[in-house]
């Protein structure tokens, strides 16, 4: 059940629906979960890629536990439908990610379809992937008025505090 | 009764399924064999050495919360009652399969309580308003009670006998032949060990013919402890198989995984009993 | 373009107000008090395209939210002492009095049993960060009644205009999630910034309880009027759930008013006259008999009944015009309505 503050008032309701039912839904998304494990970077209706991101980041978790692990060999073996990614999920994704928890991929918008039906589309990826990086947008903001009276205060009132803190 | 232990006695031999069965029965019928009664001395001796260090952990299932968006304040909220009425009424450890007995007040009774001997078949409900349900037959009549488990009407819930059955709901034993269901209103406790596994009863149930109350042999009941090759032919099987759903366990939205939730309620609920 | 605006006035000015050392103010351009909502850990949607996210360094972001966080806190400890703080003059009870209600929070449900081992189904209301933010003279309101205006739930002020940011600012409150608004009589109002505690009502009176039901869509007449329908077989063509006839030949017109199908939840709905049974004053809770519109984690408006039914004598000796935690008066952790079951008690035997 996806707790997000999102869906507070979802009726119920957990996930999108996709394709013809239950089983084709996951098929789906299986396939999209496949293509991002082969080419680490895809791009996909941003429902889809939405609704894939969890299972894309709970099939790391499963594939740090170890390919000893029956519970994630099976996972694996669902969620990849051309077999030799399997390897590629355990010795090189898994090992990649160790040292993280969560947060494995990176969704982000990109322009609208402009020929079919204009759906929203994103790009998805695995964080860490050896492709060129993505344009992501830019944060250079330090040096605007307003970061530099806010850093000003912010400055002064830990001075200030420090100050009272010494004096008590 | 004797009929019904000697049908018993003709299943496949698994000894486990033996002992288990007839230990109800044949108390039933007085004539229980020495050589598959347990002496029970044994487990005792190992309490009384080192009560604290090896007894089993035990969380009642309703102290987890379901999956939903409640706030966990609530059921903190919730769980303070139920520690409070646990420490004036001792509500013992059990499960679905194992034999209770239940006292309550009752005005209309002669004597004002009421006691009801049974199987427990199902525990549904989280927190204060859990229930369980006790059956028995009485009189060739099935009796089934619904209990909650905090109403403060209950005087004493005593466990004659603790076990597993091989699934977690035994509604279906309404539609097993009525030994299944059938315990000695008299029945003595049998003693029970606080610090090893719990056993389970590997029985499986013999049901009566169709039609049930609900089509069993479908795949979301899951159902170990029926006896289908003795009520449903091969087609039939292979027909409720058109319901499995094999994809489901692969569906990682649907995984609840509550080891460490129940860690820490075990915890808290341990400490507040202990004050 | 325009709230970003605004949110950038804001911000400079904040910081203006500060760098002069003027007394603490409520931060204009702030982010939600994140210290509630703890079971709502995955927030999936990347949203890249805020002011923050534009116009301040990382650095600066959680800056101002820890101080926001901060000027939170600090605001609601500055009115804990209601009393002291030159509160209005309190007036005694007198017959016809209305007093000022709450804001609380949908919890769920529970059992509760009464002494005589009847269950009861119990909603719990827990009252958070409640507090007067408003008083509206006779002539403001309606021209009947004074007014006092309650918010609960400490909420974001993004998304607010500044009429509201500045209603807030006067109380000396944080802003609210909820604002409802309780007629009073004149005896009854109390001063803006008081907090307002579960206290406020007692076990054994009765309140009405106002919120917005689920929404159900556009539903039939069936699930929305309880109508029969029709039989699902005996030749019925294509008539199982409708409504039938809508009227006769006769009077040749609809009457308005007819029930028929539409709309069906998401509008405001009071439950009138639920008993309460218990009142949790450490963690601010109210047990109310019977369910409440609304989801769970939906904010309600609690107010004393106005059912006629209970008469003036109901209400006579409640805390008036509210309970004051700081007040003479201290009450246990728990107050429990006579008839019911406390856990503490051995279990109840008939005699």
């Amino acid at each position: 059940m996806r707790l997000s503050l999102a869906a507070w008032i979802s009726h119920g309701r957990v996930h999108r629906r996709f394709g013809l039912g239950p089983r084709s839904r996951l098929d789906l998304l299986r396939n999209l979960v496949t293509g991002l494990v082969r080419h680490e970077r895809i791009e996909a209706p941003w429902a889809r890629a939405d609704e894939m991101q969890f299972y894309a980041e709970r099939l790391i978790d499963y594939a740090k536990m170890g390919d000893t692990e029956e519970k994630a060999m099976r996972m694996a073996d669902f969620w990849l439908t051309e077999k030799d990614l399997i390897h590629k999920l355990f010795k090189v994704l898994a090992p990649r990610f160790q040292s993280h928890d969560g947060n494995y991929t990176r969704l982000l918008q990109i322009p609208n379809r402009d020929n079919l039906d204009r759906a929203k589309r994103a790009v998805i990826e695995y964080k860490g992937n050896p492709l060129p990086p993505l344009k992501l947008p830019r944060r250079d903001n330090e040096k605007t008025l307003l970061n530099q009276l806010l850093k000003g205060y912010r400055e002064d009132l830990l001075r200030a505090r420090e100050s009272a803190g010494t004096g008590v | 009764m004797a009929a019904a232990c000697r049908r018993l006695l003709e299943l496949p031999r698994v000894n486990v399924v033996l002992t288990g069965a007839c230990s109800i029965v044949c108390l039933n019928a007085k004539d229980g064999e020495p050589a598959q009664f347990k002496p029970p001395p044994k487990p005792v001796i190992v309490d009384k050495l080192n009560p604290e260090v090896m007894e089993r952990r035990f969380l009642s299932p309703e102290f987890i919360p379901p999956r939903q968006r409640t706030s966990p304040f609530k059921f903190f909220i919730e769980r303070r009652d139920m520690i409070q009425r646990r420490k004036v009424l001792n509500i013992p450890e059990f499960y679905v399969g194992s034999i209770l007995s239940v006292t309550t007040a009752d005005p209309y009774a002669g004597g004002k309580k009421s006691k009801f001997v049974g199987i427990c078949i199902q525990r549904p409900g989280k927190g204060l308003s859990a229930t369980f349900v006790l059956r028995n037959v009485i009189e060739g009549q099935g009796v089934e009670i619904r209990y909650e488990l905090y109403n403060p009407l209950i005087q004493e819930i005593k466990v004659l006998k603790l076990e597993k059955r091989l699934d977690d709901d035994l509604t279906y034993v309404r539609d097993a032949l009525p030994e299944y269901s059938t315990v000695d209103v008299n029945m003595m406790p049998v003693p029970y060990s606080l610090t090893d596994e719990v056993p389970v009863n590997k029985l499986k149930v013999i049901m009566k013919p169709k039609p049930w109350l609900k089509r069993w042999e479908r795949p979301r009941f899951k159902i170990q402890g029926i006896r289908f090759d003795l009520c449903l032919t091969e087609e039939n099987m292979e027909k409720a198989k058109k319901w499995d759903m094999p994809w489901i366990e692969f569906d990682m939205l649907k995984e609840y995984d509550t080891s460490e939730l129940e860690k820490r309620i075990w915890e808290e609920v341990n400490r507040e009993l202990k004050k | 373009m325009r709230l970003w605006g605004l949110l950038g006035r804001s911000g400079v000015r904040l910081l203006l107000a500060r760098s002069q050392g003027a007394p603490a103010q409520t931060v204009a351009a702030a982010a939600a008090g994140g210290n509630r909502g703890r079971w709502c850990f995955t927030v999936r949607h990347i949203n890249d395209a805020t002011w923050w996210h534009e116009h301040l360094s990382e650095e600066n972001t959680q800056f101002l939210k820890k101080l926001t966080a901060e000027e939170y806190k600090a605001q609601t400890e500055n009115k804990l002492c209601p009393l002291k703080d030159e509160p209005w003059p309190l007036h005694p009870w007198e017959p016809g009095s209305r007093r000022v209600g709450l804001v609380a929070l949908k919890l769920g449900m529970m059992t509760l049993w009464t002494k005589d081992g009847k269950s009861h189904f119990v909603t719990l209301l827990q009252v958070q960060d409640c507090h007067v933010i408003k008083y509206k003279t006779k002539e403001d309101n309606n021209g009947k009644a004074p007014a006092l205006l309650v918010g609960g739930k400490n909420g974001s002020s993004f998304h607010r205009d500044e009429s509201s940011m500045e209603m807030f600012r006067e109380a000396g409150v944080p802003p609210k999630q909820k604002v409802t608004t309780f007629n009073v009589s004149e005896n009854a109002i109390i001063k803006p910034g008081t907090p307002l505690y579960a206290a406020h009502f007692r076990p054994g009176q009765c309140v009405d309880v106002t919120a917005k039901t689920i929404g159900k869509g556009f539903q039939g007449v069936m699930k929305r009027w309880g109508f029969k329908g029709q039989p699902a077989s005996h030749g019925q063509t294509k008539t199982h759930r409708r409504p039938g006839a809508i009227s006769n030949t006769r009077v040749a017109k609809v009457f308005k008013g007819k029930k028929m199908p539409g709309q069906l939840g998401n509008w405001y709905m009071t439950a009138k006259g639920l008993k309460v049974w218990r009142i949790d004053v450490k963690h601010n809770v109210i047990y109310v008999n019977g369910s409440v519109p609304g989801h769970r984690n939906c904010l309600v408006k609690v107010g004393d009944s106005r059912l006629h039914c209970y008469g003036d004598d109901h209400y006579k000796n409640l805390p008036f015009p509210t309970y004051f935690a700081d007040g003479e008066e201290k009450l246990p952790d728990d107050l429990y309505d006579e008839d019911i079951f406390q856990f503490t008690e051995p279990s109840i035997t008939y005699a």
